[in-house]
């Protein structure tokens, strides 16, 4: 028996469609690949007993009409002037049958009515006889609007935290078809400010289905990362792994969407591999890390490796925090002559010393966020390879009532003055750590009177260095957050929101950096004295001393972790690369606000050891001969 | 005589809208008697049938050719391909190279957006 849909219900699915083809229009397609998706709809229905599944008849209106380019050439999302038609016939005949609100049947009737588009063209090649359908469609007498019962949403014992309304609202959206659906746990998660739930959903029956994990973001990155999924992830996961099944929910009344990761069935208790990882012994984890982790994920991902050489900046601007941030000015106002201009290509020396207050005029950027509570948009210029674009400047105080900004848009032109730069940015993210030195120098102090390079104003020049490299797909947040383990400790990864393909080395520093975070956790001791010991202590790793007792363990893991990452150099033992990555890594987390205090503190001293490490073994443009001198061997050098 | 004929869009964001063009006031005739005519369909705002809402298409793109008392469609080396619709397979359109005969009523695609030529005599 079918059931009756509302044209909200409708044109919600249409919407989704059309921006998941990019299209940015209402067409005859959308609306007709929404009936047909609409469980127990009567369209569906009448396809079925055609013979025909509704999953190949979207399939191939999608494959007729194919994908739209990635610019949007108009905001909104308009009619068609067919779908004006076809509305207005359906409208019609809901007025025959004296009702005052549209069905689904109506559309359905009045899309064949109108017989010339795409999805009939379609049907008559599926050797449809729409007139047929059409009588068969006009004698079904449900009119009823299923009414949809209320989810209820539960909370397990150890969730304390509440939900605001529209995550609620989004959760009974995304399971509407279940009874109720039960909060488990929230989950680490990585950097990139999403929630991740643990849910099990339960049906009418009382029967639990298989938990999965939601994940809530704003809505473009929800799209994003589907795409990203589609590119990357997609066949290229082994066969035990979390997959994105459905499409994500993206009501149009919200700026968040819905994610769910579905999980290999009979996976039973999750854990996050953060709250196991430090019962294990040594052997345990090193075997974990290349048995489970690298082998399994690895074939199609980091041991791919082909070679390429790029700039540091290309593939680690986009981890440090904007190049700058610009207060927006008015069309009207005309920059001065002397303005710096960025547009591509930009020449790097051309960054370098700007100014608080200067003008700055922005040609050709592409629009990456927008936030319109934050009356704020971040741009990128079109260089670095397209998931990862260098170059982010923030541009804030911007009217969207006036000016409305699409993610993916080129913005021609936009003028604005520099309010806060990077190293501002940086200065200011140090002193809020009460840093018990100067953080504008050269130099960190270390322990027993020595120096370390130091990161927050060595950076620049880094960035210009060039590395000898591999390219793989990489998974771009490879946090201890976006790993599960399930009952049988198969490894699942979840969040696939940076996947792209960029600098092998990046997940396995990232890796490292997230262990040291979460294994000292709080039991980090607050005072620069103490971090500086246990950066000291750590750096055991490269002076092959005893360890200290306590974080043995936590040694041999990193140790594990660099042993992988030595299988992706590009030439046999040259961490050179690994450190780079460390480095401009390390810088990401110490900006972190998400992070402790102690943890921050001591990533700026794990990034200044990686570097030192690199000024020991290279010699870069612009470092001074001090900088390059080796403290260890000669600490009176400082 | 004034020949006129409609270009139906059948995808895309301006599905359903309907051009007209009459030989008298739009296209280019390359003889008097009336015997040849010329539409051309692009990006540009030049064309006869501007199709600026689709990237796929080129700024010049195809022109239709009324020539021995029927029409033709000719691709003018477009980057994405002027295509017909293939009678054996319905998936996989027939790129069209230089000029081929083209019946009114048939379904032809330029970039991404289908089009239908039909005569209004």
């Amino acid at each position: 028996m079918s059931q009756a849909f509302d044209l909200k219900d409708i044109l919600i699915l249409a919407r989704q469609e059309s921006q998941r083809m990019r299209h940015f229009y209402l067409g005859i397609e959308h609306l007709f690949i929404a009936l047909v998706e609409l469980d127990g709809s009567i369209t569906r229905e009448l396809l079925a007993e055609e013979g025909i599944s509704a999953d190949y008849v979207a399939e191939a209106i999608r494959r007729k009409v194919g994908k739209g380019s990635k610019y949007r050439l108009w905001s909104g999302i308009p009619n068609t002037p067919r779908t004006d038609v076809v509305l207005g016939v359906a409208d019609e005949l809901m007025r025959e049958s004296q009702r005052t609100h549209l069905l689904d049947r109506d559309i359905f009737l009045a899309i064949l009515d109108e017989r010339d588009s795409i999805p009939v063209r379609v049907l008559q090649h599926l050797n449809v006889d729409i007139d047929k359908i059409r009588a068969k469609a006009q004698a079904y007498q449900n009119t009823k609007v299923a009414q949809r019962a209320f989810v209820s949403v539960e909370f397990s014992p150890h969730f304390e935290q509440e939900l605001d309304a529209d995550t609620l609202f989004l959760l009974r959206r995304a399971f509407h078809s279940y009874d109720k659906v039960r909060i488990d746990n929230r989950l680490l998660g990585g950097c990139s400010g999403a929630r991740l739930l643990l849910v099990t959903p339960i049906r009418a029956d009382q029967h639990a289905d298989a938990s999965l994990v939601v994940k809530i973001a704003p809505t473009d990155a929800v799209q994003d990362e589907t795409r990203r999924y589609e590119q990357f992830v997609e066949g290229t996961l082994p066969t035990l792994a979390a997959r994105l099944t459905e499409k994500p929910t993206l009501p149009e009344s919200l700026e968040i969407g819905l994610l769910k990761y579905t999980l290999p069935s009979n996976s039973g208790k999750l854990t996050s591999i953060g709250e196991v990882i430090q019962t294990w012994t040594d052997t345990q984890i090193s075997t974990w890390l290349e048995d489970s982790l690298f082998s399994q994920f690895g074939t199609h991902w980091w041991s791919q490796r082909r070679p390429y050489r790029f700039e540091a900046w290309q593939e680690y601007d986009s981890v440090l925090p904007p190049l700058f941030t610009l207060d927006i000015q008015p069309n009207e106002v005309l920059p001065p002559e002397d303005a710096r201009v960025l547009k591509f290509p930009v020449k790097r020396s051309h960054l370098h010393n700007v100014q608080h207050g200067e003008f700055v005029v922005l040609e050709n950027f592409l629009v990456q966020k927008v936030d319109v509570a934050q009356k704020s948009i971040a741009l990128a210029l079109g260089q670095g390879n397209r998931e990862n674009r260098a170059l982010h400047v923030h541009v804030r105080g911007i009217n969207f009532a006036e000016d409305m900004y699409y993610r993916g848009e080129v913005v021609e032109r936009l003028v604005g003055n520099v309010w806060q730069t990077r190293d501002e940015l940086l200065q200011q993210a140090a002193k809020a750590l009460t840093p018990d030195f100067d953080p504008t120098r050269r130099e960190l102090p270390y322990v027993d009177g020595r120096t370390l390079p130091n990161p927050l104003t060595h950076y620049p020049q880094l960035l210009d260095t060039t590395l000898n490299s591999t390219l793989s797909v990489i998974h771009g947040d490879l946090q201890l957050g976006n790993i599960l383990l399930n009952d049988s400790q198969q490894t699942l990864l979840i969040d696939y929101a940076n996947t792209r393909e960029g600098h092998t080395l990046f997940d396995w520093a990232t890796l490292e950096l997230s262990l040291i975070n979460v294994w000292l956790g709080d039991k980090l001791g607050e005072t620069w004295h103490d971090i500086r010991q246990v950066a000291f202590a750590l750096s055991a790793l490269e002076r092959s001393d005893d360890a200290t007792p306590t974080l043995a363990p936590l040694l041999k893991t990193i140790s594990s972790v660099r042993q992988i990452a030595a299988k992706c150099f590009a030439k046999v033992s040259n961490w050179h690369e690994y450190h780079v990555a460390l480095v401009f890594l390390c810088l990401r987390a110490f900006a972190w606000e998400g992070l402790s205090i102690a943890n921050r503190r001591l990533m700026l001293y794990w990034g200044a050891l990686a570097l030192h490490h690199i000024l020991q073994h290279q010699r870069l443009e612009g470092f001074s001969a001090s900088d390059i001198a080796d403290f260890s061997q000669n600490p009176s050098l400082l | 005589m004034n020949k006129r004929v409609q270009i139906m869009v059948m995808s895309g964001v301006q599905d359903g809208a309907l051009f007209t063009f009459s030989q008298d006031h739009d296209g280019h005739q390359s003889q008097a008697n009336g015997e040849t005519w010329t539409i051309t369909i692009g990006r540009r705002d030049d064309n006869d049938l501007c199709l600026k809402n689709d990237t796929f298409v080129s700024r010049q793109h195809a022109n239709l050719h009324w020539r021995a008392s029927r029409w033709w469609l000719e691709d003018c080396n477009s980057t994405n391909g002027t295509f017909s619709e293939n009678p054996d397979d319905f998936f996989n359109d027939v790129i069209i190279k230089g000029i081929v005969p083209l019946a009114e009523g048939q379904l032809f695609r330029v970039g991404r957006t289908w089009l239908r030529l039909d005569s209004q005599d």
